[in-house]
């Protein structure tokens, strides 16, 4: 991978790879630390890199990196603020986007991993399985439970509303 | 392919992730068109895939760019490159002053050494009376040397053509009265070469007097030659000097050039060595 390639990774997946990691952490800069990490490790290991590989390894590394962070964190109290949240957007009438989002930060990390990675950036199962160290079946398996579980939400939703 | 309720949402799901074949699309399209109330279902199921929140970006992604190894154009240097720069000329420049200050001691130590008294001494030629020649004495003031010699330049040196010096003072007389020599005009000081194809003895003898006469910075014999470096610059002190080579050695032939060539067209007046003795 040349400097151009790598540039191009940054320019082309940063927003990508930000968005997966936020999805999951809800903090700005964690998330941020998360990508950058990503980064540097792609600039280290770019000779050993192709191109064609690049954004999975950008995801694969993010993923684990997230991981790691999730479950340091995972130690301190969150419930708080993910219930101040919550308030706030029950507050007002929710439109689908919002429910649906809400209904995401439900499923378990590894769910929400393989429905972000389907349909954010469009990953095979067998892609997702080697970003998420998962065999096809598996993440097949996931998807369709967090595709059952977002149904039940959103007839949970409209059922209240 | 058999769908049914109990498996219907494994197939509309797959319907929604566009994994089935089209027979298989429209197997599902079927059963949920003979199945009106499972219209919502997929409709819900529809509603799960996630649309990208194009708002959530990474800002300043530009940090993370790496660029290109610098290359090194003049205009575009940076401030290390131009400071490496001017270290480098100032050891340089320093390095010159240095070595330059240390030529100019030098110099002025040789030119303490070259600028030694000088003595005014006489020169006494004598000739053998039973010989029926000439008698006569040449003085040479050498203080005249002192100022000038400090302005050495090391140029090709004058050659004195002693080849067919005569071996005797008779012949040598006889050899005087055929014989011009030309004197160089504005000889600076610098090395004279006397050649000679004869005898060593021939060779000391033209030392001898050079050596009397004036004052020498350095007469060396290397094999047939003699450089004797004369500091003299007045016409008349180098004029006697080249008179007394010409006296001694047979024939001054001028000065040479730095092409190896003898230059008597400009600033050369001949004198035979015999008008040259009579002026003394």
């Amino acid at each position: 991978m040349t400097i151009n390639d790598y540039n191009f990774c940054v320019t082309a997946y940063a927003d990508h790879l930000f968005r997966f990691i936020f999805k999951h952490t809800q903090h700005e800069e964690n998330a941020r630390d998360v990508v950058q990490n990503a980064f540097e490790i792609l600039w280290k290991k770019r000779d050993e890199i192709e191109m064609e590989k690049a954004k999975s390894f950008l995801f694969s590394v993010a993923y684990k990196n997230k991981i790691d962070q999730f479950r340091k964190q995972s130690k301190v109290n969150l419930v708080d603020e993910f219930s101040a949240q919550t308030k706030i957007i029950n507050e007002h009438k929710p439109g689908l986007k919002e429910v649906l989002e809400k209904a995401l930060n439900t499923l378990p990390e590894i769910q929400k991993s393989c429905v972000l990675l389907r349909d954010y950036e469009g990953y095979d199962y067998k892609e997702i399985g080697e970003i998420l160290n998962l065999n096809e079946s598996q993440v097949k398996v996931y998807i369709f439970r967090a595709r059952q579980s977002l149904k039940n939400y959103l007839v949970s939703i409209e059922t209240v509303l | 392919m058999n769908i049914n309720r109990s498996n219907y949402e494994e197939y509309v799901i797959s319907y929604i992730e566009n994994v089935l074949s089209d027979a298989e699309r429209l197997a599902v399209e079927s059963f949920v068109n003979e199945n009106i109330d499972l219209k919502n279902e997929l409709r819900l199921f529809q509603q799960t895939k996630l649309v990208v929140d194009e708002k959530i970006i990474f800002a300043n992604k530009e940090r993370l760019l790496h660029k290109h190894p610098t290359k090194i154009i003049a205009g575009q240097w940076s401030l290390n490159t131009w400071a490496v720069a001017a270290m480098l000329l100032l050891a340089v420049g320093l390095g010159w002053w240095m070595f330059s200050g240390k030529l100019k001691v030098e110099s002025e130590k040789l030119e303490a050494k070259k600028e030694s008294p000088v003595v005014s001494h006489q020169l006494s030629v004598q000739e053998n009376k039973n010989d029926g020649c000439f008698r006569k004495s040449v003085s040479v003031k050498k203080n005249v040397a002192q100022k000038v010699f400090a302005s050495v330049k090391k140029e090709m040196p004058k050659t004195i053509d002693t080849t067919d010096l005569p071996n005797s003072r008779r012949n040598r007389k006889l050899w005087n009265e055929t014989h011009e020599i030309a004197v160089v005009q504005e000889i600076k000081p610098e090395e004279i070469v006397v050649q000679s194809q004869k005898k060593a003895e021939q060779m000391d003898t033209i030392k001898s007097i050079v050596q009397n006469s004036i004052s020498i910075h350095s007469t060396k014999k290397q094999e047939e030659k003699i450089i004797v470096q004369i500091p003299f610059k007045t016409n008349k002190n180098e004029r006697q000097i080249l008179k007394m080579l010409a006296w001694a050695s047979g024939k001054v032939l001028g000065k040479k050039t730095n092409n190896g060539n003898f230059d008597v067209s400009i600033g050369f007046a001949e004198i035979s060595h015999k008008q040259a003795l009579q002026d003394n």
